[in-house]
């Protein structure tokens, strides 16, 4: 194993590793139009690498369009008596946007192969390998140094911003869309350009002194090219299916998901997620101002949708529409979490007990400076809210009680020592 | 805090990182399996709606269950200083010792009590 230097990064090579981040990141937020026939090319050295044979390549218009297509290839792949309804569909979808562009590579003889899955071994051969190399050449304070470096740099700001706010988040919706078998699609794609901060670690490792065999270093090489020029790829033994990169990415100043008037990403064939500041909501929410309503709001089971449906709609707003009453306000907060703290009750359209809720503030400001304010649901008596279901004694109606009473404790027994 | 021995006195008071209240017990509770790691890391929480997680990556943690199909009665035990890390939330430094994890629950009049989801 290469055993490098000794000496700490210099402030050129610190230099060097901020034009890194910069240039990936500029690779995973790219909203061009794939380059294809680079990306073609960089499949084939990369297939190479592997000592697979040259495959063929299908290229679909979004993250989606994969999912189908590497269900098509998995169901074709099939004998006819395991083809189930799924084949049906997506037959009858995807048959003639896959056979124009597969007519004339098409075989017979294609049929009756074996179609792997060549993800694993991708991973196994060339991943796992280029990580075991470098991380074995991590291991002294050098390395250490890198790391922590590479770590703020990269890991930070590129992970966080590609695979938190970007592949999750597709990841997600994804999720959310399809069915069963082809949800299995999801997990065996690559991520094209949301890989970028990988590359970016792996790549400038070794441009401070890291090496790695040879044959890895051309499958890095290769690798890096499809990243810079394509998005979600498949590969499989024959075929790789290859997808667009999105046309439209909007984000706010910090990086997060985030259009008030369309979609934040989307695609050439239309897929696309509507998000504010990160959190992904139904394009209505977005596109139709009418679909927010105090109802939807109060109904609304997740905290963090809540929350944004809130903001959006904006939170004195709903408490007017709504008939709330403020309870209590907390003006000499205890500890930070009950800064600006409040107790509001609701009358219950329906005529059962009232709506209470407590406002609470996330002690972490935002990237911006704000903070997210939640409502969060309580007892109407400021009841703990404990374990199966089971409910404390009631209690005063104050903000503290009430947030206490989420945790399952009274306020009295409630003061955290940090919160963030 | 330490007193006059240097000896470190644990403050017992609870640490809260967003919808996570981990709460300082004297020793873990008997017959708890440990929860698998995911990718290396301890995942205290997962929010559905930003796929963000409450975890740990260091290895100076245990994270285990009463039964690991619940999410309720979780303890994590603190070997060595570990970093509690979350997207959103500023990291929180848990120091050595066994605490509960409790997660932060609303109220519906029609459903009961439900966990906090983000």
């Amino acid at each position: 194993m290469a055993k490098v230097r000794t000496d700490p990064l210099t402030p050129s090579e610190q230099a060097a590793l901020r034009a890194v981040r910069s240039e990936w990141l500029g690779v995973g937020l790219s909203t061009e139009p794939a380059d294809r026939k680079e990306a073609e090319s960089a499949v084939k050295d990369l297939y190479a690498v592997m000592g697979w044979k040259e495959p063929m390549t299908v290229w679909m218009e979004s993250p989606l369009g994969g999912c189908y297509a590497a269900a098509w290839f998995e169901e074709f792949t099939k004998a006819p008596s395991k083809k189930g309804q799924l084949w049906g569909q997506l037959r009858d979808q995807l048959w003639d946007q896959l056979w124009d562009q597969l007519r004339d590579q098409l075989r017979d003889q294609l049929r009756d192969q074996l179609w792997d899955q060549l993800r694993d071994q991708l991973r196994d051969q060339l991943w796992d390998q280029l990580w075991g190399q470098l991380r074995d050449q991590l291991r002294d304070q050098l390395w250490d140094q890198l790391r922590d470096q590479l770590r703020d740099q990269l890991w930070d700001q590129l992970r966080d911003q590609l695979r938190d706010q970007l592949r999750d988040q597709l990841w997600g919706q994804l999720r959310d869309q399809l069915w069963g078998q082809l949800r299995d699609q999801i997990s065996r794609a690559w991520w094209g350009q949301q890989d970028a901060f990988w590359i970016a670690w792996l790549r400038f490792a070794r441009e401070v002194g890291a090496t790695y065999d040879k044959h890895l270093d051309s499958g890095l090489e290769a690798w890096s090219r499809i990243s810079r020029s394509c998005g979600w790829w498949w590969p499989r033994e024959g075929v790789v299916i290859l997808t667009e990169r999105p046309r439209v990415l909007h984000r706010d100043p910090a990086g997060r998901l985030h259009d008030e008037h369309g979609p934040a990403i989307a695609y050439p064939d239309g897929w696309a997620i509507w998000a504010w500041h990160g959190v992904r909501v139904d394009k209505e929410i977005i596109e139709d101002p009418r679909a927010l309503t105090v109802e939807r709001i109060t109904k609304e089971s997740n905290a963090e949708l809540r929350r944004t449906y809130m903001e959006i709609f904006g939170p004195a707003n709903y408490m007017a529409k709504a008939g709330g009453e403020l309870v209590d306000k907390v003006h000499e907060p205890p500890f930070p979490g009950l800064i600006d703290a409040e107790l509001w009750r609701l009358p219950n359209p329906e005529g059962g007990e009232p709506f209470v809720c407590v406002k609470c503030r996330n002690s972490t400001p935002e990237p911006d400076g704000s903070f997210k304010d939640y409502h969060l649901w309580v007892h109407p008596e400021l009841r703990p809210l404990l374990p199966d279901d089971a409910l404390g004694e009631p209690q005063e109606l104050t903000a503290h009680n009430a947030l206490a009473s989420t945790y399952g404790e009274r306020g009295e027994n409630y003061a955290p020592a940090v919160e963030t | 805090m330490t007193n006059q021995k240097g000896t470190p006195m644990r403050d017992m008071r609870p640490r809260r990182q967003g919808d996570i209240l981990l709460v300082p017990i004297e020793k873990m509770p008997d017959g708890l399996t440990e929860v698998p790691r995911e990718n290396g890391r301890i995942v205290l929480a997962e929010g559905e709606a930003t796929g963000h997680l409450h975890a740990i990556q260091a290895p100076e943690a245990s994270f285990c269950a009463e039964d690991l199909e619940e999410i309720e009665g979780r303890f994590l035990v603190v070997e060595a200083e570990v970093a509690l890390e979350h997207p959103e939330h500023d990291t929180i430094v848990l120091e050595p010792g066994a605490y509960e994890v409790r997660r932060q629950r609303e109220y519906s009049e029609a459903g009961g009590i439900s966990l906090v989801a983000d």
